[in-house]
């Protein structure tokens, strides 16, 4: 049997980056130089894997490609007696394997720059390259528990690298910590942050998939595209509740409501980590399995009409999830803190598209929206947080207000954010018009004005929050000296993101026919729709266009020109101090969680150690060791070194077996 | 491949080490016999994993006419499962040695110069005594009659004796191997009684023929010639409780010997056990099932509870072996009883001995390791007291991580596939949970399994993680050398291979057991 290239690519671009970790330590042996080039190379080798999936899809091919290799075997299990390992390939997947490696491998470059010198070197590209192959692992897995092994392997780099300071040194305040006091958090906390709060989203996946791995008898994600039809009908139910609990850990990975509060805090780390982690890839991790439960919960709406709460509940999460969030950036004094809000608050775009899209009957036109507005945002917030690397850096602080007047100094990094914050705001001819102008009219042909609204509002906000981060980080009076551009490896690889982002909006009329013809092909027939030319056609980018200037315009004023002092205003009215303080404290949902659930947890658990750890568990082990101790020093005493007790023993031994078998019978 | 020609390879290079020791001294190179022992295991090894590859089947050749009387051999999965774990292990042994005897030499409480002291050592007949060792196991495993595996048998004890008291200058060894030597000869004796009563009844010692008159229908002489072998071959299996000579043989040995002694000697006892009582008795007939799992508990329980407070850690060692040896009879205790209490479950009765059978290779690579990373320690620091051992781990780190790895393995912590094994044994014993025998089997041996796992753990800590009880004493220590690090590093990635290749490795046993289940 041949085994052809695409299987290949497939397992190897995953596989790749898996060396190339292991290898880092070694590799750190030989010189820091071949560490760090080895590590971009092998980030190099999984883009080019990737990239040669890439003409599959322009062939004529009958997806889903796969390939399987027997993994897990249990004979007898009732459940998962079987676990294959497989790649699955199709149009989806690829797409987002290529999204994920090419921005990858930019911001491995710019690492080169951003990590000089920095002594943890050895440990940062060895959990780079990991998170690298656990991304594409969970992009091609072709089954919910192989995708738990990328999922998880993701979540632990994440936790690793926001934590990648570990020090936690009070003199890095301001580069290393997030968030002012009271909400003021060192690296490691918020490493450990991410880490629980998205495993607690990844319980609920783990058992949703169990209930699915129990109903339905497969995981695998084909074959569960028909699941409804072998499942029992009174049974049926579990069916749409396994893919909300599944949908539990697409809330906690991609910092949804309830779950969004590990995502601002993230920005303890590194900004390469910011932009590839928590902007571009794992984040996406969840509006990624999303879309692939979305064929499967559409085809199971058919026979099981509760299955359409699953779009419900994404599309309703996305929308409050895209405002709040959004609201919150308007405020934030930290420049990754607001880039942060901002993609909390574009995830939840991309979800509301997807919910919409499986309530509307242009499912394709929502479909393709997600996925359009999730490779332009990979592209433009990667190259923000890149830009923004470059500005912290320069400023020496995280904070905003020690920013200002930068444009001067920084050409480069100034236009490259301006670029891609034109891109994030939706402003025509860019990517994000396209994609945005999608989202909406996917919300409003779906008949949900109240998300259409939301939608809106947020757009409005975006707009706001964009133009007065550009402002207040390049306008205004300097506020240090010395300030220089970034090195060459540093700006290369955003402003090629940056350049990106423009280009893809120039070319995207093209590209979503692409996208529609290719992703159409993974819908199963019944759900392609006729695309037909709506009223509402001229309408949706007119209200978007008005919305931006709803939202820019009074930030240019503010932030921009400076016309008018905010803070006065604001200092001036009770209602709009008590306001800011809403906002910039998170509508207290971070500040409920610490005092309904870390801090009770942390007492009890200081409780149970004092009481029943220390007191009856150390009772029962040491009556155990000591128990132990004496018992073998009295068999020990057996052996007396005497030839004559040993043969007595052999002896009396041998007599009692030969009773017992002759008792045993013949 | 035949399998006289496995046998012929090892017995030829041991007796070309014999023929040619003089040469050596001559061109001044002892180790070159280490050589020659290291290409024969080497040899052996792959022509026997080629043919488990390609799946040879059963053969057996005989010697002279098709007559009762003669002596043949036979070989199928399960000699070749053995043998490789046999040559395997001999192979790790020969290559360590070669570095680790010229300690021995260096050792001797003699002022001669080095190449007397070789002599006095006997270090020219130590590699011919390893080979015999492992021929006369692998023999045992390719008898296919009572004659055949008796000499084959003797051919191992005999050079298991020697290499015992091998270190002729220290009492303990002389002592040890002495002890060895009459517990095992009546050991011996009472297998030869069981075998001459089966001649008697059968007229043919050939394993078919005895099969013929005993299998299915017997009667009480054929029932205490079991009872007969099932002593005789427990001595060498070290069951509780002819085991007492195991606890001064296995550490007074050199420390490759006490590998090969702990890691697959007593194994040999365990196929002779398997081998007659499955195959040519059938335990559906001889309810021999409560005994042995009685025999199993006793074993592991009594050895557990000894090896917690050993001071002397190949004692230690060597009680976990008489303890790992406890788990392998009580699966087939186990498969036993389920054999005659509920003949329809025969998949159960072969998850037992599945479970057995992968536990014999599994205790095999982590005794082995142990063993072998306990003589890194011997040779750098000179001493067996684990006091003195303590806290060597940052000093020797390549040496105790493997050492680790062999600890995990033996404690049954999963991945690895020394816990797959228990699980294996554990699960047979739940497979029916209205018999209460089972079920209380079942508990003990998951007790034994977590105290076990305790002392590992422990022994682990202290050799790792604690500080040096004496100030600055293992300062000077070092890493081991290289050639004694291989076999280690070797059996290290084996353990943890094994652990990815379960599933071929299960389908290779399967097909063992085929051999003895049909």
């Amino acid at each position: 049997m041949s085994i052809e290239p695409w299987v290949f690519y497939a397992w190897a671009c995953w596989i790749i980056p898996v060396i190339g970790a292991l290898l880092t330590p070694l590799l750190a042996k030989l010189g820091e130089r071949m560490r760090d080039f080895s590590a971009v190379i092998f980030s190099l080798l999984a883009m080019l894997m990737t990239l040669s999936l890439l003409p599959l899809l322009f062939g004529d091919v009958e997806w889903p490609l796969r390939s399987q290799v027997s993994w897990v075997l249990l004979p007898g299990a009732p459940i998962l007696s079987e676990i294959r390992a497989g790649m699955l390939l199709d149009p989806l997947s690829i797409i987002m394997a290529n999204v994920v490696s090419v921005i990858s491998f930019l911001i491995m470059v710019y690492s080169l720059g951003y990590m000089r010198g920095d002594p943890g070197l050895t440990r940062y590209w060895f959990f780079m390259n990991f998170f690298i192959a656990n991304m594409l692992l969970l992009v091609l897995a072709d089954n919910l528990i192989l995708m738990l092994i990328g999922w998880e392997g993701v979540g632990l780099c994440s936790y690793a690298l926001i934590g990648y300071w570990y020090r936690d040194s009070k003199e890095g305040w301001l580069h290393y910590w997030v968030g002012e006091p009271p909400e003021a958090y060192p690296p490691s906390h918020c490493g450990m942050k991410a880490f629980i709060v998205t495993r607690f989203g990844d319980l609920f996946m783990i058992a949703g998939a169990l209930v699915l791995a129990a109903t339905a008898k497969t995981i695998g994600f084909p074959e569960l595209l028909h699941a409804d039809t072998i499942v029992p009908a009174e049974m049926r139910w579990l069916l749409p509740a396994a893919l909300i609990m599944i949908l539990g850990g697409a809330v906690g990975k991609s910092a949804q409501l309830p779950l969004m509060e590990w995502l601002p805090d993230a920005m303890a780390g590194p900004s390469s980590v910011s932009a590839l982690i928590h902007a571009a890839t794992m984040v996406k991790a969840g509006v990624y399995l999303v879309a692939r439960l979305f064929p499967i919960a559409l085809s199971w709406s058919a026979s099981v009409p509760a299955a359409t709460s699953f779009f419900y509940a994404v599309m309703w999460i996305g929308a409050l999830t895209a405002f709040i969030a959004a609201s919150q950036a308007v405020v934030s004094t930290e420049l990754k803190k607001v880039l942060a809000y901002s993609t909390v608050s574009q995830i939840g775009y991309m979800m509301m598209a997807l919910g919409a899209a499986g309530l509307s009957a242009e499912i394709i036109t929502g479909y393709v929206a997600s996925i359009f507005h999730l490779m332009n945002h990979a592209v433009f917030k990667a190259a923000l947080f890149l830009a923004a690397g470059s500005i912290i850096h320069a400023a020496g602080s995280r904070f905003l207000r020690d920013m200002g007047g930068l444009r001067k100094h920084m050409p480069v990094t100034f236009y490259s954010t301006l670029l891609a914050t034109l891109a994030l705001i939706g402003l025509p001819p860019f990517g994000g018009f396209w994609s945005k102008d999608l989202v909406l009219s996917t919300t409003l042909s779906s008949g949900q004005y109240a998300i259409f609204i939301l939608g809106l509002s947020t757009a409005i906000l975006t707009a706001f929050y964009s133009i007065r981060m550009v402002g207040l980080a390049f306008y205004g009076g300097e506020k240090s000296k010395k300030v220089h551009e970034a090195p060459r490896i540093m700006w290369v690889p955003y402003l090629i993101l940056a350049a990106l982002s423009l280009i893809i909006g120039l070319v995207a009329p093209l590209l979503e026919s692409g996208l529609e013809a290719a992703l159409s092909r993974i819908l199963p027939a019944y759900m392609h729709s006729a695309y037909e030319a709506s009223s509402m056609e001229l309408l949706v980018p007119l209200t978007s266009v008005t919305a931006i200037a709803v939202g820019a315009v009074p930030a240019y004023a503010l932030y921009v020109r400076g016309m008018v002092d905010l803070g006065e205003i604001v200092e001036k009215h009770g209602y709009m101090r008590a306001l800011r303080t809403l906002l910039i404290r998170r509508y207290y949902i971070n500040t409920f969680y610490y005092r309904a659930i870390a801090y009770p947890s942390i007492k009890l658990g200081h409780a149970i150690n004092k009481v029943f750890e220390s007191r009856v568990i150390e009772g029962i082990n040491n009556a155990i060791s000591i128990g132990a101790r004496r018992l073998s020093d009295i068999v020990r005493r057996a052996h007396t070194g005497l030839l004559n007790h040993y043969v007595i023993g052999l002896i009396l031994g041998a007599l009692i077996l030969i009773i017992l078998i002759l008792a045993g019978g013949a | 491949m035949e399998p006289l020609n496995i046998i012929l390879i090892l017995v030829g290079a041991a007796v070309a080490t014999v023929i040619l020791d003089p040469v050596f001294r001559k061109v001044r190179l002892i180790e070159l016999s280490g050589v020659i022992a290291c290409i024969a295991f080497l040899s052996t090894l792959v022509l026997l994993v080629l043919d488990a590859v390609a799946g040879a089947p059963p053969r057996i050749i005989i010697f002279g006419p098709d007559s009762p009387l003669t002596t043949s051999l036979k070989l199928d999965m399960l000699s070749i499962y053995l043998s490789i774990i046999f040559s395997g292990l001999g192979l790790m042994a020969a290559i360590y040695s070669i570095r680790y005897m010229l300690f021995e030499v260096e050792h001797l409480p003699l002022d001669d110069p080095f190449w007397v002291k070789v002599r006095e050592l006997g270090l020219d007949r130590y590699y011919a005594l390893l080979l015999t060792l492992i021929t006369g196991m692998i023999g045992v495993t390719m008898a296919n009659d009572f004659f055949t595996l008796y000499v084959f048998w003797e051919l191992m004890a005999i050079s298991s004796y020697s290499l015992v008291a091998f270190r002729k200058w220290s009492w303990e060894a002389v002592e040890a191997g002495f002890k060895y030597l009459i517990m095992s000869t009546l050991g011996s004796l009472a297998a030869l009684l069981g075998i001459a009563l089966l001649y008697g009844l059968a007229g043919s010692l050939r394993f078919d023929a005895v099969r013929a008159v005993v299998f299915g229908g017997g009667n009480m002489a054929a029932a205490f010639s079991l009872a007969m072998i099932m002593v005789g071959f427990g001595v060498t299996a070290a069951i509780v409780p002819f085991h007492s000579w195991l606890p001064d043989a296995h550490p007074a040995a050199p420390t490759p010997i006490s590998a090969i002694l702990s890691g697959v000697v007593i194994k040999t006892g365990v196929y002779a056990m398997l081998w007659s009582m499955f195959k040519i008795f059938g335990p559906a007939t001889y309810g021999f099932g409560p005994a042995l799992i009685g025999l199993g508990i006793l074993t592991m329980s009594f050895a557990n509870i000894a090896a917690i407070m050993q001071t002397d850690i190949k004692r230690f060692l060597a009680y976990s072996s008489i303890a790992n040896i406890g788990y392998i009879i009580t699966g087939m205790g186990l498969a036993a009883h389920i054999l005659r209490t509920y003949p329809s479950e025969v998949g159960l009765a072969a998850l037992a001995l599945t479970g057995a059978l992968l536990h014999v290779l599994n205790h095999a690579l982590g005794k082995g390791l142990s063993f072998l990373s306990t003589g890194c320690y011997i040779l750098r620091v000179n001493s067996r007291e684990i006091e003195r051992l303590e806290g060597i781990g940052p000093r020797m780190p390549a040496t105790t991580a493997s050492l680790g790895i062999g600890l995990l393995n033996l404690a049954g912590v999963p991945p690895l596939s020394g816990f797959w094994s228990k699980l294996l044994i554990v699960s047979a014993g739940l497979g029916i949970p209205s018999d209460g025998l089972m079920l209380a089997v079942t508990i003990i041996f998951i007790v034994n399994c977590i105290v076990a796992a305790g002392y590992y753990l422990w022994l682990f800590q202290r050799l790792a993680f604690k500080r040096p009880m004496l100030d600055g004493g293992l300062k000077e220590i070092s890493e081991a050398p290289a050639l004694m690090l291989v076999p280690i590093l070797i059996l290290a990635a084996a353990c943890i291979l094994i652990t990815i290749m379960l599933n071929p490795v299960l389908q290779f046993i399967r097909s063992a057991l085929e051999v003895i289940l049909g």
